[in-house]
């Protein structure tokens, strides 16, 4: 088995040089954007982000680390578009020194072009998709988080990570189509024990091998009825958190297909949000892997409302239910008894 | 808290765009009674021509002169002269809310609907509608003195005629029909060629000027009187909020697939040049 550290060292450096990559890209798009006299637009911010433990707790490295977050980051994001407006390339990049990790790392946020016709555009390349109603919960939006950035108290932005992807959006007088292939799946950001009080039972994560079949996509149809929005949603690729599949001492990612709608509306003054879908586990139909997720069901009901000037209370109320949960305690009730 | 904090403002911002729409005229200037005038200021300050684009300057001026600025581009069109109404808002600085856009359709005899895209997170958000007479962000205005308070919330009274900077004005006062927090009733210029609103001032229970809106220029634009630029002083808190209007075009055909969830996903590049 392999060393989590050296695991950890391998992933920095294979990021590192896909960050290189990507880089070269960007120079490449952007000097041939040049070459045609297209106007570059130059914006970005340099953040400092530091957050403590308030006590001292030893982590599992056997170090102590009061500090979840110590970092300074300079985004600069570049855009240009051509005169007619109908072209356009963004590069969103974040050089960042991390303090808790002891580097400096270069982190390619958005990197991408577009055509954009009346009535569709495709988008090619790292980019962020954020879809579905609910609040720091997610159902209908499968798209990779950064979890451990989330808990250390990094601002919103950075909790979404950009996948790799080409994106069509249709359009009609009333209704929208997106749709994104997304060749190489990017998976969850866990929290993890360089920064985290965290259990690690010592596995190797092993990601589904690069291969077209092994690829993401992921539907959504928008419209309006009236003033009301309803959104359906479809998505074929993989479980993207590391707690739903282990093989022997490995962590793997199970296939998932899901499969939801939302509907928002304007009611008493608040918006009401309903959201639901069907995670269908494919790889445990039946139910009776214990070590594979089961299917299940996700719900959200939410209303939000202002309830004096600048003060908006929004209510959450969520459920998972699970698929063939007597299939899954018969058969993972043996595993416990041997342990 | 990042993320609430800027959503808040922003939803502060729509009270002010909303009422950057842009002011017309009508050039029948006859005797007239109090409701007819305020209704002809109305439609003339919110609802000139089908539809418009105009380029926003907005200086927020704290006590000691600090300046605040926000810069954006608003897009209208009319469904119904009085009353329905869609506004497009794209916001260009400050670089925090670079991108960031809002989409409002406006119904004066219901809550609006809005929607709001979160540019960093990609996110298309609705939005829940706002307290009336709630302020935006350090700014003077409230949402609705500029989003257009509807003419039928008031008792209007005519009280005169009065030379105002060398125009011919009416003088109204009007006396909201429900108790507001903030103001007992105000006295409203209306310019008798243009229907502008040239002045506007709040006048508390004591009879004290608290607050001041006067239009600081305004001209001919594509055949309708608009205002381009407005002054809102709050003088119990010393602070004002000067708006300066640029690029203002009417009746440009503004098609109604600007005003959708695509566009916020994906700013109409030509609409908000």
């Amino acid at each position: 088995m392999m060393q989590p550290e050296s695991v950890s060292k391998a992933a920095g450096v294979s990021f590192f040089l896909r960050s290189l990559k990507s880089i070269a890209l960007a120079a490449l798009l952007f000097s041939s954007a040049s070459a045609l006299a297209v106007e570059i637009d130059v914006h970005g911010f340099l953040m400092g982000t530091a957050s403590s433990r308030v006590n001292s707790t030893p982590l599992k490295t056997g170090e102590k680390n009061n500090w979840l977050l110590s970092e300074e980051r300079l985004q600069v994001e570049l855009s240009a578009e051509s005169d007619e407006g109908d072209t356009a390339m963004v590069a969103k990049i974040n050089f960042l020194n991390d303090h808790v990790a002891g580097n400096a790392d270069i982190d390619v946020r958005e990197l991408y072009g577009e055509y954009i016709a009346d009535d569709f555009e495709v988008r090619i390349g790292r980019q962020m998709l954020t879809w579905g109603v609910t609040d720091r919960l997610f159902i209908n939006d499968v798209f990779p988080k950064n979890w451990s950035a989330f808990f250390a108290g990094q601002p919103l932005e950075y909790m979404k990570i950009g996948s790799d992807m080409a994106k069509v959006f249709l359009f009609g007088d009333s209704w929208d189509v997106e749709l994104a292939l997304i060749p190489i799946a990017q998976f969850d950001i866990t929290p993890g024990t360089d920064r985290f009080v965290v259990f690690d039972p010592g596995f190797s994560v092993v990601e589904p091998e690069n291969r077209l079949s092994n690829g993401e996509l992921a539907g959504r149809l928008h419209t309006t009825f009236g003033t009301t929005d309803i959104a359906l949603y479809a998505f074929k690729g993989f479980w993207h958190q590391p707690d739903k599949g282990v093989s022997g001492t490995n962590i793997i990612y199970p296939r998932l297909n899901s499969y939801g709608f939302t509907v928002q509306d304007t009611v008493m003054g608040g918006v009401l949000s309903l959201e639901t879908g069907f995670y269908h586990s494919i790889d445990d139909n039946s139910g009776t892997d214990p070590l594979i997720a089961n299917s299940q069901y996700r719900y959200m009901v939410g209303y939000e409302r202002e309830v004096a000037t600048d003060v908006t209370l929004g209510l959450q109320w969520y459920g998972e239910v699970m698929n063939n949960h007597a299939s899954y305690l018969a058969a993972a009730e043996p595993l416990f008894r041997l342990a | 808290m990042n993320y609430f904090a800027k959503e808040i403002q922003m939803k502060k911002y729509i009270l002010l765009t909303v009422g950057m729409a842009l002011f017309a005229y009508n050039s029948t200037a006859q005797a007239e009674d109090a409701a007819s005038i305020m209704n002809k200021a109305h439609l003339a300050s919110y609802y000139a021509a089908d539809d418009g684009k105009a380029s926003v300057y907005m200086e927020i001026i704290n006590p000691d002169g600090g300046k605040r600025i926000r810069e954006f581009t608003i897009l209208r069109k009319d469904v119904e002269d009085g009353g329905d109404q869609k506004f497009y808002i794209h916001f260009k600085k400050p670089n925090d809310v670079r991108d960031m856009t809002f989409l409002v359709n406006k119904h004066p005899d219901r809550d609006d609907d809005r929607w709001l895209f979160i540019p960093s997170i990609k996110m298309v958000k609705r939005i829940a509608a706002s307290d009336a007479r709630a302020a935006f962000v350090g700014s003077d205005y409230t949402y609705e003195d500029i989003s257009g308070r509807h003419p039928n919330s008031d008792n209007s009274e005519l009280v005169g005629e009065e030379d105002f900077d060398g125009r011919k004005t009416w003088l109204l006062k009007n006396t909201p029909k429900e108790e507001l927090d903030d103001y007992s009733w105000r006295n409203t210029w209306v310019d008798q060629e243009t229907y502008l609103v040239l002045k506007e001032s709040y006048y508390d229970e004591d009879g004290e000027e608290v607050r001041r809106f006067t239009t600081d220029e305004y001209k001919k634009v594509d055949g309708f009187w608009v205002g381009i630029a407005g002054t809102m002083e709050n003088f119990e808190l010393e602070h004002k909020t000067r708006v300066r209007f640029s690029n203002v075009k009417l009746n440009v055909g503004v098609p109604n697939k600007v005003f959708t969830e695509r566009s916020l996903k994906s700013a109409p590049k030509k609409w908000i040049r």
